[in-house]
C-alpha cells in the first residue's frame, strides 16, 4: 500500500509541475474554484439507489444540489436513469429531514446535544456489550459498513452484525459459495449487450432495475433479435415485452430448472466437455453435501419428467421443452437473470445452484453473452454486506467468524491481541430481531434502513422494539423511529464521501458536495465517535494490541487524525483512510478491489483490479473465472473456478430436489400472497415519497387481483379489502388489471406505504442455508372489508 | 498562479489523508471542486425560483432535464409499448386535442421507466418538501443581430429538434423555420450550457 501511495504522490507532484510549466490547468479545477457561487457544477456519482448502479451527474449550485442527469461516460447506464434516479436529488429535501440527535425521554423523542446522544450509547453498550446488536443495510457505503464491522466484531467482541441484505441477497450469496465456492457473480452487464435469449426468473427488471432493462429491450431498437422468456407468477411490466411467459405454481421453480436439466441430459444435448472440465456433482440439502457420479445425478434427474414438472410447477410440457431446447442450442447466448424471486425463497440456495446447474451442463457459463446473473435490490449489498461481510458468519475479504485461520489473519490485519474476535457466529437478521423480542438481546443500533416496516411478521419480531434500548441513524422519521430511544440524523449520499459497490462488482465513489441539514453527521463519524467514547469509558476492546485505538490513522507528520471530534472528521477523508485498510482484506479471497486514487479517477472499476506490471495501467475484470480477462485463472483453463469447493477449480452441479413451501394455501386462507416493489418507490418509501412526482404517481398502497378472481368475489378496482393470515391482517383497496395481474389465486402488496404494513401478514420462514425470509408465499383470505 | 496551484496542493494533501476533498463546510460560497473529481464541469444556469408545480414551461418537472411526468391518463398501467402510436407522429391526432409533441429520443423505448403518471396533479405531497430544480436554459447567445442563436441547454436525450421547436411545440420557442431539419448545421450547442460529456479540448482550459 506505501508504494502504491507514494506513486500516487509522485504522479499528483508530476501534474502539479507539468501544469504549472504549461501554464494549463484542467478546465473543471480551474472553473469551479473561480466560478463560484455564480455557476452550476457538475460533479459524478452513482445513483442513490438500487444496485444497478448507475453513473450519475450531480448539479451543485450555492450548496445545493439543483439537478440530477444520467451520466453519459457511466458505462453502466451510458447516460440514461429511470424516474427514481432523476430525483434522487429532490430526496435530500424533504422538509422533515431529521437535523439533530433525539432521545426518548418520558415517552417523547426530545432534541440533545450530540455530546449527549453519543454518551447515552457509549453507556448503554457498556452496560452490556455482549447483548448489544447492530442492524446495517445494503446501503450502508463500504466504509459505513466497515466501521460497523471493526467496531462490534474487533471491538465489542461480539458478532452479531447483520444487515438488511440479509432479507434481499443472502441466498444469492449461499448459492454462489455452494457453486463455486466464493461469492459474486461471474458475469457483467456487457453480456446483457450481446445475449440472444434473456430468461427472467421470477424477475421484473422493468420496474426493479430499469436501466439493466432499457439496455436489454432498446437493443430491438436498434434491430437485434432478442428473446425474452418471462417465467413469473404475476403478469408485468417486463411480461409485455416477453416472447414468452411462463406462468408458474408458487417454489414451481425448483422443478422447472431440475426439468430442463433432466429433458437436458436425456436427450444427450448437453455440453459434455463443459461439464467434464469444468463441474463435479453433488447431493444433499445443506451447504456441504456428498459426492455423486453423473450417472447417479442423471438417474435423480428422472423425476423431474415434464408431467411431474406440469404437476408441482404447473407449467405444460411444450413450455418446459421450449426451455430446454434453448439452452440446447450450441450457438445461442443466454443470460439467466433473477433477484428477489429467487432469492426471497424458503429454498433460496437450492434455486440459485439449480440454474447454475442449467447454465453448466449447456456450457453457457464464462461466454460473452452467456450467464447466469443474479441481480442485486441494493446499491452497495455486493459492495459493503458482501465484500465487507457484514454479516453474522463474516469477516472481512471472505472470512468466516468460526474459522480460526481466519479469525487469526484478521486479528493481524486489524492488530488485535489474538483470540479477540468471538468464534461464536452472531445472530442472522431474522434471529436477531427474534432475540430482541424475546429479550435476549437488550440493545440494537439501526443505519440506513427501516426494519419496523421490512422485518416479515412485524407483529411477531419488531412489536417490543420499543422496550429495548434501540439506536436509529437515519434521515428522516419512519417507523422504526417511532420505536427508538436514540434517534440518530445522519448525511445522506452526497452530504458525505461514499463508496457503493453495484451487482457487477463494480466499486463506485463520491465526494461530499453539500452539506447535510442542520446537525445532521455521517454515519461514520456516528461509529467512530461511539466506539472512541466506549474507549474512554475503558472498554477494553476498544484498543488493539498497542493499546491505540481501534480507529488510529496518523497524518503524514505521524500525528494522530483524530476522527472522533466532528471538526477533525469533516475536514478529513475517512473514507480513503478506511477504504485503503479494508483493501488490504479483499486481496485474502482475490477480491483486489481497486485502490481508492483510482476510483476516484474513474467511473467505477469491476474487481478483481490488478495492476499492470509493464505499463502500470489498473486493469478491471469484466469477467470473472474466464481466461485472458480474470488475472487469476490458470492459464490453459478457459474457465476457471480457483475456489472451487473440492480445490480441483470445478464448479458444482447440485442435486436439489422440489420441496412444497411451507404455507400452501388452504380452505380458511385461499389466496397467495405475494410483496414486492414498484417502479416509483425504493424500498419502504422515506426517500421516494417525499418526491413529489413520485408520490403522485404512486401515492398509496394497493392489492392486485387477478381478474377472474375478482369477478368470482364480485371485487372492482377500488374496494377495499381486508387481507388476512395467521398473523395479521390489514385492508387496502383493489387494483384489477393494474401495474401488474397476479397468477389466478394469488394477491400481490408492495411494502412501500408506511400506513398499510403489510409486512404484518408476511411469514417469517426462511431458507435453512441463506435464512432468508420468504416474502414472496405465504396463504392469505381476501374479503370485502 | 497562486490561486491556480491550490487545488494541486490540496490534492497532495488529500492524497496523504490531511484533508476532506470538498469544502462544502463553508456554508456561503458553492463547494470548491474536489481535486481529483472526475471533469465537475461548471455552467452559468440559472436555478428555478419557483417549486414544484409552477406555470413555468417546465410544469410538473422537478427541475430542467427531468423527466416530465405524463399528464394524461393511460389505457392500462403498463401499455407503455403503445406509447408510440401517438408520440411517434407530428400532428394533431384529433382537431381539437391538443398538440401531441413527438418524442425526441426515439431510441429509448421503455417510457415508463422515466415518465410516470402525473395526473394526480393537486394531490397533497406526502411530505412538504423544498427542492429547488435548475430552470429553464434562458435563451442562446449571438454574435450579432441576424446570427443564428446558439443551443442553450444539452442535446443528449433531445434529438429531435421538433419535439419542442417544432410547429406542436410550445409557441415562444417555436422555429420560425419549421421546414429547415438540418437544425445543428446553423445552431450549435453553446459550449457554457452543454454538459452532456466533455469535448476532447476541455483538459486544455483556455489555452487552446
Amino acid at each position: 500500500m506505501q508504494t502504491n501511495r507514494r506513486e500516487f504522490l509522485r504522479q499528483a507532484a508530476l501534474a502539479f509541475a507539468s501544469s504549472v510549466l504549461a501554464g494549463a490547468l484542467p478546465r473543471n479545477l480551474g472553473a469551479a474554484t473561480a466560478e463560484g457561487a455564480d455557476g452550476l457544477v457538475w460533479h459524478k456519482a452513482p445513483c442513490r439507489f438500487c444496485g444497478t448502479g448507475c453513473g450519475v451527474m450531480v448539479g451543485v449550485k450555492d450548496g445545493r444540489v439543483v439537478a440530477v442527469q444520467g451520466d453519459l461516460e457511466a458505462p453502466v447506464n451510458r447516460g440514461l436513469l429511470c424516474a427514481k434516479g432523476y430525483h434522487a436529488g429532490v430526496a435530500l429535501y424533504g422538509k422533515d429531514r431529521l437535523t439533530t440527535p433525539l432521545i426518548r425521554k418520558g415517552g417523547k423523542l426530545t432534541p440533545v446535544s450530540w455530546d449527549e446522544a453519543i454518551d447515552t450509547i457509549a453507556k448503554e453498550v457498556m452496560r452490556s456489550p455482549a447483548t448489544f446488536a447492530f442492524y446495517g443495510s445494503g446501503q450502508w457505503t463500504i466504509c459505513e459498513g466497515y466501521v460497523a464491522m471493526k467496531f462490534m466484531k474487533g471491538g465489542l467482541g461480539n458478532n452479531h452484525v447483520d444487515p438488511n441484505a440479509r432479507l434481499c441477497m443472502a441466498s444469492a450469496v449461499t448459492g454462489m459459495i455452494s457453486t463455486y465456492g466464493v461469492d459474486e457473480p461471474s458475469g457483467c452487464y456487457d453480456d446483457f449487450d450481446v445475449a440472444d435469449t434473456f430468461i427472467l426468473w421470477g424477475n421484473n427488471p422493468a420496474e426493479m432495475h430499469p436501466v439493466l432493462w432499457s439496455r436489454i429491450i432498446d437493443r430491438r431498437a436498434k434491430g437485434q433479435k432478442v428473446e425474452v422468456i418471462d417465467m413469473g407468477t404475476r403478469r408485468t411490466r417486463s411480461t409485455e415485452e416477453a416472447d414468452h411467459y411462463l406462468e408458474f405454481i408458487p417454489q414451481g421453480d425448483l422443478a422447472i430448472a431440475n426439468g430442463i436439466c433432466h429433458l437436458l441430459v436425456k436427450s444427450g444435448r448437453y455440453d459434455k466437455a463443459w461439464v467434464a472440465k469444468h463441474c463435479n456433482f453433488r447431493k444433499g440439502g445443506d451447504a456441504d453435501g456428498e459426492a455423486m457420479t453423473f450417472e447417479e445425478y442423471a438417474k435423480w434427474l428422472e423425476t423431474y419428467t415434464p408431467e411431474f414438472v406440469q404437476k408441482v410447477a404447473g407449467i405444460r410440457p411444450a413450455q418446459l421443452q421450449l426451455l430446454a431446447d434453448r439452452f440446447a442450442e450450441p450457438n445461442r447466448k443466454i443470460v439467466s437473470l433473477w433477484c428477489m424471486g429467487m432469492n426471497q425463497h424458503t429454498r433460496g440456495t437450492w434455486i440459485n445452484n439449480l440454474v447454475y446447474n442449467v447454465h453448466f451442463l449447456s456450457g453457457k457459463f464464462g461466454k460473452p453473452g452467456s450467464t447466469a446473473f443474479s441481480l442485486t435490490g441494493q446499491p452497495s449489498a455486493c459492495g459493503t454486506c458482501r465484500e465487507v461481510g457484514t454479516l453474522g458468519h463474516a469477516l472481512p475479504g471472505g472470512r468466516l467468524v468460526a474459522n480460526e485461520d481466519h479469525r487469526k489473519q484478521c486479528e493481524e490485519l486489524w492488530k488485535l491481541p489474538a483470540g479477540r474476535i468471538n468464534a461464536k457466529p452472531g445472530h442472522h437478521a431474522v434471529a436477531m430481531f427474534d432475540a430482541l423480542q424475546k429479550g435476549e438481546l437488550t440493545g440494537c443500533w439501526v443505519q440506513v434502513t427501516n426494519p419496523a416496516q421490512t422485518m416479515p411478521n412485524l407483529n411477531g419480531l419488531t412489536s417490543k422494539l420499543k422496550e429495548r434500548f434501540l439506536v436509529v441513524s437515519d434521515i428522516y422519521p419512519t417507523v422504526t423511529t417511532d420505536q427508538a430511544t436514540v434517534v440518530l440524523p445522519s448525511a445522506m449520499w452526497v452530504e458525505k464521501n461514499g463508496m457503493f459497490g453495484n451487482s457487477e462488482r463494480r466499486t463506485q465513489q463520491w465526494f461530499k458536495l453539500i452539506n447535510a441539514p442542520g446537525d445532521a453527521r455521517d454515519d461514520v463519524w456516528q461509529t467512530i465517535a461511539v466506539a472512541r467514547k466506549c474507549y474512554e469509558l475503558g472498554h477494553p476492546g476498544m484498543k488493539d494490541k498497542n493499546g491505540d485505538f481501534l480507529f488510529t490513522f496518523k497524518d503524514a507528520a505521524g500525528k494522530v487524525i483524530e476522527l472522533w471530534k466532528w471538526d477533525v472528521f469533516k475536514n478529513a477523508n475517512a473514507d480513503q483512510l478506511l477504504f485503503t485498510e479494508y483493501r488490504e482484506f479483499t486481496m485474502m479471497k482475490k477480491y483486489f478491489v481497486a485502490p481508492y486514487e483510482e476510483l476516484v479517477k474513474a467511473r467505477g472499476m469491476r474487481w478483481p483490479v490488478v495492476q499492470d506490471k509493464a505499463t502500470g495501467v489498473w486493469r478491471e475484470t469484466p469477467r470473472r473465472f474466464v481466461e485472458g480477462e480474470d488475472p487469476f485463472v490458470e492459464p490453459g483453463r478457459g474457465v476457471d473456478f480457483y475456489w472451487g469447493k473440492l480445490k480441483d477449480h470445478k464448479a458444482l452441479i447440485w442435486a436439489r430436489p422440489y420441496e412444497a413451501p411451507p404455507e400452501v394455501p388452504d380452505k380458511e386462507y385461499p389466496f397467495w400472497l405475494c410483496t414486492g416493489r414498484v417502479l416509483e418507490h425504493w424500498h419502504t418509501g422515506t426517500m421516494t415519497r417525499r418526491v413529489p412526482q413520485l408520490h403522485r404517481a404512486m401515492p398509496k398502497s394497493y392489492v392486485e387481483l387477478n381478474p377472474e378472481d375478482a369477478a368470482r368475489l364480485n371485487i372492482s378496482t377500488g374496494d377495499q379489502l381486508k387481507i388476512k393470515s395467521r398473523r395479521g391482517e390489514l385492508k387496502l383497496p383493489a387494483w384489477i388489471n393494474g401495474r401488474s395481474t397476479p397468477a389466478r389465486g394469488s394477491v400481490f402488496v408492495p411494502f412501500f406505504a408506511e400506513e398499510s404494513l403489510i409486512n404484518l401478514v408476511t411469514l417469517e420462514a426462511h431458507c435453512p442455508i441463506s435464512k432468508e425470509p420468504d416474502y414472496k408465499k405465504c396463504a392469505v383470505s381476501i374479503a370485502k372489508a | 498562479m497562486k490561486l491556480r496551484t491550490l487545488p494541486l496542493l490540496l490534492a497532495a494533501l488529500a492524497a496523504a489523508g490531511l484533508t476532506r476533498f470538498s469544502a462544502a463546510e463553508k456554508p456561503a460560497a458553492a463547494p470548491a471542486s474536489p481535486p481529483f473529481q472526475n471533469e465537475p464541469r461548471s455552467f452559468a444556469q440559472p436555478i428555478r425560483e419557483t417549486p414544484v408545480g409552477s406555470s413555468s414551461r417546465l410544469g410538473d418537472r422537478a427541475f430542467l432535464g427531468a423527466p416530465p411526468p405524463m399528464p394524461h391518463t393511460f389505457a392500462g398501467d403498463r401499455d407503455g409499448r403503445y406509447c408510440m402510436e401517438c408520440h411517434a407522429r407530428v400532428a394533431r391526432i384529433e382537431k381539437r386535442q391538443s398538440a401531441i409533441a413527438p418524442v425526441p429520443h426515439a431510441e429509448f423505448s421503455q417510457c415508463q421507466q422515466c415518465h410516470v403518471s402525473g395526473v394526480n396533479k393537486t394531490l397533497a405531497p406526502f411530505r412538504e418538501n423544498a427542492f429547488v430544480g435548475l430552470d429553464l436554459p434562458g435563451k442562446g447567445t449571438r454574435a450579432h443581430a441576424y446570427a443564428p442563436p446558439t443551443i442553450p441547454h444539452k442535446t443528449f436525450m433531445r434529438d429531435n429538434c421538433q419535439s419542442c421547436h417544432g410547429p406542436m411545440g410550445k409557441q415562444r420557442i417555436a422555429s420560425p423555420h419549421p421546414w429547415r431539419s438540418q437544425c445543428q448545421q446553423c445552431h450549435v450547442p453553446d459550449a457554457a450550457k452543454n454538459y452532456d460529456r466533455p469535448l476532447p479540448w476541455e483538459k486544455l482550459g483556455g489555452n487552446l
